[in-house]
């Protein structure tokens, strides 16, 4: 077991490695050419030449990647040509958000989808378990930018209960950084004001994110309900008289963890992908308007550092998940 | 940064958890101004950093030896509290005003701004083009310690006028930094000025900070505790918060978004002329439209009146230069749609059968940009050519028109005048030197050339204008641009803002100073 | 004699069994009434796709013609789903851009159905380092979330619908050559293939006639909920603006411009909205009933 865990957690250096190559090679080999705008818009050829060597543009393209590479392992994540940066420096910055964004959204689908799925199975075929597949099947049909747009529409712009956009009120300072995660940092110091402002204002976005993986989690957990409702021992457990809230408690709390690991599993690349769309919408400062920024412009340094973080969250995270799951089920081998 | 979190807010901070939704929910607090703009500052040395934001940031945090203020624009003192010409206009003498300091304390000398001109001559970044060959590393003197002269190499008629984004830096602070780049890296984060305010928190494309500095020397200046610059990319947002009260201006709106906000309690809108001018330049140098009768035909056949139309408040421009700027020359006679004269034009060029595709390049995500290319593309539709029209990455734009080949057929550009002088647009948009750049891709004429040589170096006004003259209908003969039409300044205020003043220089890069919060 | 007596019964037992198949394949399909409803809408997806240029209220507006004067009218009698900035009838934009929307969505997956496929089966039958090479690449690439990729590809590609096309492609077929790859490499395993090839059976044949087949559905189940998402994906990158030329009309990029009229305009943003969620959700349904119809194993 353990060996097994070192070995994937191992297997991720390769695989980062194999990514970088790639992704450097994307971001190099394709037109386009931010130089000229980094100089500024009067500058003259000299000047465009300088900056290219600045960043050490005007050199082989392998040569690039090797310097990079080892500024990596020093810790060193590049420039950005643009702001001129480190993007060490702003990855640290947006990586929390996101992530907290992230993960209010899987806390959402896992505390509202889980009991609505057993609701469903135990009112299977009810109107209720009709209302919320339907529901739950349009749901992930739903773009994630429309849902953004149509939240907003009703909570921020006719109801104005909710902040339209950005993270915390622009007058306000935030929590004091301990952990990057506003509502966290804000519990921690106890201060109840700045976390009742974190929050609204994770709200929507967080719920815009949520919706995808919430149908998913509540089609998984009626499906794994219903299964362990059809079973003998259950039907036998009902016949002798053991209140059905303890018979059901028993035998789903297993499948609820099992189905949010699976969730957790299959959305987290989503998820981090679906926070660029949201991330735009709300006004985040995140990982994903970072990413967007970066693309747009062709700012190459911080298009291989966001990839290669969410890279790395998703493979840390897969390799967690496997590991839960094995210890939650002995059925599932790990190989 | 020393700051506790509600120190910032003081009294207010008390104020319950949704009281930042009420409207107005800013005017009870402290006098922190919040602005809302879609340009993010990323670079805060003055003698690098370009664009509308950062000049904001550099207006409030540093400051020239001259400003400039009012409609039409009026230079007033800086740093200088006076100034003097020498009748050739080759000696310009500026006497520091004594009161004069730098965040830290000390005081603003002679030395410093000498030692700044330097480093603007030598990085030659930024704002540099605009004193280059007119002034001259080595030949700025500190006469002693509060006065400084400029000895030009050639008169420059505009000189004031460029001089208000020549940033004066502290030159003690800087010095322990300099490193092998004149103090690049550290000043792209730190601040050494003696501007009324000072930077605080940031946070790179979301939000930037500033606070009134501790020994602001500025009089005159109004009760603003500080700003806040946010980012917000979308207009629409802008808007919003504009009208619940959680921004006190919003700079980047829409013609739709200003009629949202009319009539809306509270708001005070601003529709202002301004420097700022949209062409579509044509190709002078590769394909179809080297042909100057091809050119013209587009130029008749354009549908001026449906541009209008779709740019909200605006009025089309009357040739190369913006109405009202020196030597402007009302009774010009530009093309306008014609259709008749347009086909004249087409049957006298090498093009009249049409049946070719033309390029049209514009800054993706410009929405009046996009509707003028539509325009654009039905117009062309009469003459049988079809319009490729290709919304493209800034940054591509800029690499593109480095040479005639890569260069678009038509090259859809707004531009800002950095100066309150036709020299501004008339030497970086048609004069040849600046080929290859974004303001002026291909065109090129020696007698164009000439002319805005000749102006640049008149000290006389009227002498001047009339080279302006010449200059605008030599231009107007070339037809290398679409004129198109100046935008207002559309700006959107609460009503609790006092005392602003709008200048057509940059106008979103507001002035902090003078501003007051009721 | 005896081959005709022996194969004609056994053809028309094959045929029967294949009917009957069929036939309780249909009724599974129709008792699901959510997928008949997906089918539908699909169904009209296509149909208005195909008739655009005959039902077009304002073919004009589709090639860029404006008309500022009635620019932002409401939804009305003469524009259903009212007009836009610049005065171009929404509901004609919202009929092209189905056009552009199963283009793209169709040729995406096609394409990575074939780069994939192919890649999938040289991996799976040939094996060793070959297959090593193509499955971390794969791997790699689908580690990176598909919409960043796809942006980061389409950004430097430049602005046009075959631009974004490959983009997408690009992040698109390593599930398919993963997919693929496993079946083909599961059935190389089977009995009557090793016969097969004992008894001299060429690769290509073995392939094309014996492992292909079998692989067919899963592959067809997976191919049509992807159409929905590479519809979805498609949108995405209009919306982030890396999309379409104007004046090509595109959901995702109207929906992009129609934010900046919020909420006053709001038919600017609903109608495109709507259209891109009644698209996915169509081939969603489709591909749920197709799977409970060809895979019923996996059926939950």
């Amino acid at each position: 077991m353990l060996w097994y865990v070192i070995r994937r957690l191992l297997l991720i250096i390769p695989t980062l490695l194999g990514l970088s190559v790639i992704v450097f090679a994307i971001a190099r080999l394709l037109p386009g050419d931010p130089v000229g705008l980094a100089a500024g818009p009067n500058a003259t050829p000299e000047v465009i030449a300088s900056v290219a060597a600045e960043f050490g543009l005007d050199k082989p393209i392998p040569v690039q990647y090797w310097t990079y590479l080892t500024g990596l392992l020093q810790g060193d994540w590049g420039v950005s040509l643009f702001t001129r940066r480190p993007v060490a420096a702003d990855l640290a910055e947006f990586v929390p958000a996101t992530l907290e964004l992230v993960i209010a959204a899987l806390l959402i689908a896992v505390v509202v989808g889980i009991p609505l799925g057993l609701l469903a199975a135990i009112r299977r075929d009810g109107i209720f378990d009709y209302l919320t597949r339907t529901v739950s099947l349009g749901a992930i049909a739903m773009p994630r930018f429309f849902l953004g747009l149509l939240l907003q529409l009703a909570f921020a712009m006719a109801l104005n209960w909710l902040p339209l956009s950005g993270r915390f009120p622009l007058i306000e300072f935030p929590p004091d950084r301990i952990t990057g995660f506003y509502t966290v940092d804000a519990l921690l110091i106890g201060d109840w004001h700045a976390f009742g402002l974190a929050l609204q204002h994770l709200a929507l976005p967080a719920l815009a994110l949520s919706l995808s993986p919430l149908a998913t989690i509540l089609r998984m957990m009626r499906a794994s309900t219903i299964e362990v409702l059809q079973q003998d021992y259950i039907l036998t457990e009902r016949a002798l008289g053991i209140p059905s809230w303890i018979i059901l408690f028993k035998y789903t709390l297993r499948n609820a963890v099992s189905a949010t690991l699976t969730v957790i599993g299959l959305y987290v690349s989503w998820l981090l992908g679906g926070t660029v769309l949201v991330e735009t919408i709300f006004d985040w400062p995140g990982l994903g308007l970072y990413s967007t920024q970066a693309i747009l412009g062709q700012d190459f340094m911080p298009v291989i550092g966001v990839t290669l973080v969410i890279a790395m969250i998703y493979l840390v995270t897969s390799v967690i998940v496997d590991i839960l799951q094995a210890v939650l089920n002995p059925k599932v081998r790990l190989q | 940064m020393n700051l506790t979190r509600r120190a910032l807010l003081g009294g207010a901070a008390a104020t319950a958890a949704l009281a930042h939704l009420t409207p107005a929910a800013l005017a009870q607090g402290s006098k922190v101004m919040v602005l809302a703009s879609a340009v993010d500052i990323p670079n805060f040395d003055p003698h690098v950093a370009t664009g509308y934001a950062p000049a904001m940031l550099f207006r409030n945090v540093y400051d020239p030896l001259v400003r400039v203020s009012g409609n039409p624009p009026e230079i007033e003192p800086g740093l200088a509290s006076e100034w003097t010409m020498s009748d050739d206009g080759l000696t310009y003498t500026f006497k520091i005003d004594p009161a004069a300091v730098f965040h830290d304390g000390s005081k603003v000398t002679a030395e410093d701004v000498v030692w700044s001109i330097e480093r603007i001559l030598k990085l030659q970044r930024g704002n540099a083009w605009m004193i280059a060959g007119v002034v001259e590393p080595g030949t700025t003197k500190a006469l002693d310690d509060s006065t400084v002269e400029f000895n030009l190499a050639k008169p420059y008629a505009p000189f004031l006028q460029v001089m208000i984004w020549m940033f004066i830096i502290n030159k003690a602070a800087v010095e322990p930094h300099l490193a092998e780049d004149d103090g690049q890296a550290w000043l792209m984060t730190n601040i050494a000025g003696s501007g009324p305010f000072t930077l605080g928190r940031y946070q790179t494309g979301n939000l930037y900070q500033m606070m009134r500095a501790k020994n602001d020397w500025h009089a005159n200046g109004g009760n603003l505790d500080g700003a806040i610059w946010k980012i917000t990319r979308e207009t629409s947002t802008q808007r919003l918060m504009v009208e619940r009260g959680e921004a006190h201006m919003a700079m980047d709106l829409s013609a739709e978004d200003m009629k949202a906000l009319e009539g809306k309690p509270g708001v005070d809108l601003v529709y202002e002329a301004e420097y700022r001018t949209f062409s579509i330049k044509m190709n002078t140098q590769d394909g179809p439209l080297q042909d100057v009768n091809l050119r013209r035909a587009i130029s008749y056949a354009y549908d001026y009146d449906a541009m209008l139309a779709a740019a909200g408040p605006a009025e089309l421009m009357t040739g190369p230069l913006p109405t009202g700027i020196l030597g402007f020359d009302p009774e010009l006679e530009v093309p306008r749609r014609d259709m008749e004269k347009a086909r004249e034009y087409l049957a006298q060029s090498d093009y009249a059968e049409g049946g070719f595709t033309l390029t049209a390049r514009y800054a993706a995500g410009y929405e009046n940009m996009r509707r003028w290319a539509l325009i654009l593309l039905e117009t062309l539709k009469e003459f049988n050519i079809t319009l490729d029209i290709q919304p493209t990455a800034w940054p591509d734009i800029v690499s593109s028109v480095a040479t005639p080949e890569t260069a678009p057929d038509f090259h859809f550009i707004f531009q800002t005048a950095n100066y309150a002088d036709p020299d501004n647009i008339a030497y970086a948009a048609y004069h040849s030197s600046r080929n290859g750049t974004w303001q002026n891709p291909t065109y090129s004429s020696p007698e164009v050339d000439a002319l805005i040589e000749a102006a640049r170096g008149e000290v006389d006004a009227d002498a001047r204008a009339a080279l302006y003259g010449e200059f605008q209908r030599a231009v107007v003969a070339d037809a290398p641009d679409l004129f198109g039409v100046l935008e207002k300044r559309k700006l959107a205020l609460r009503d609790n803002v006092q005392d602003f003043v709008f200048t057509p220089v940059a106008a979103n890069a507001v002035e902090l100073l003078p501003l007051s919060l009721g | 004699m005896s081959q005709t007596d022996t194969t004609l019964p056994r053809a028309q037992l094959a045929r029967s069994a294949r009917a009957e198949a069929r036939a309780r394949a249909i009724y599974r399909f129709r008792q699901s009434w959510l997928s008949v409803i997906g089918l539908a809408i699909a169904v009209v997806l296509v149909a208005v796709a195909l008739l655009a240029p005959w039902i077009l209220p304002y073919p004009d507006d589709v090639t860029g013609a404006v008309n500022p004067a009635v620019a932002f009218q409401p939804p009305s009698a003469a524009h259903w789903f009212g007009t836009n900035s610049v005065g171009q009838d929404i509901l004609t934009l919202v009929i092209y851009g189905s056009r552009i929307s199963l283009l793209s969505g169709l040729t995406v997956i096609g394409l990575a159905l074939i780069i994939g496929g192919a890649l999938g089966v040289i991996a799976g039958w040939v094996g060793g380092w070959i297959d090593e090479v193509i499955m971390r690449i794969t791997d790699l690439l689908l580690t990176i979330p598909s919409l960043i990729l796809a942006m980061a590809v389409a950004a430097a590609l430049g602005t046009g619908i075959w631009n974004m096309i490959i983009a997408i492609t690009i992040t698109w077929w390593p599930t398919y050559a993963r997919l693929v790859r496993a079946e083909v490499a599961a059935k190389k395993q089977e009995q009557f293939v090793t016969a097969s090839r004992v008894l001299g059976v060429g690769p290509m044949r073995l392939i094309g006639r014996h492992v292909l087949p079998n692989i067919v559905t899963p592959v067809v189940v997976k191919a049509s909920l992807d159409v929905g998402f590479a519809i979805l994906l498609v949108a995405s990158l209009g919306f982030v603006g890396i999309g379409v030329k104007p004046p090509t009309p595109e959901w995702g990029t109207m929906l992009a411009e129609a934010r900046n009229y919020m909420p006053q305009y709001w038919w600017t943003a609903i109608f495109p909205g709507t259209a891109i969620f009644l698209a996915v959700l169509a081939f969603n349904l489709l591909g749920d009933g197709l799977r409970d119809v060809l895979d019923p194993r996996t059926r939950r």
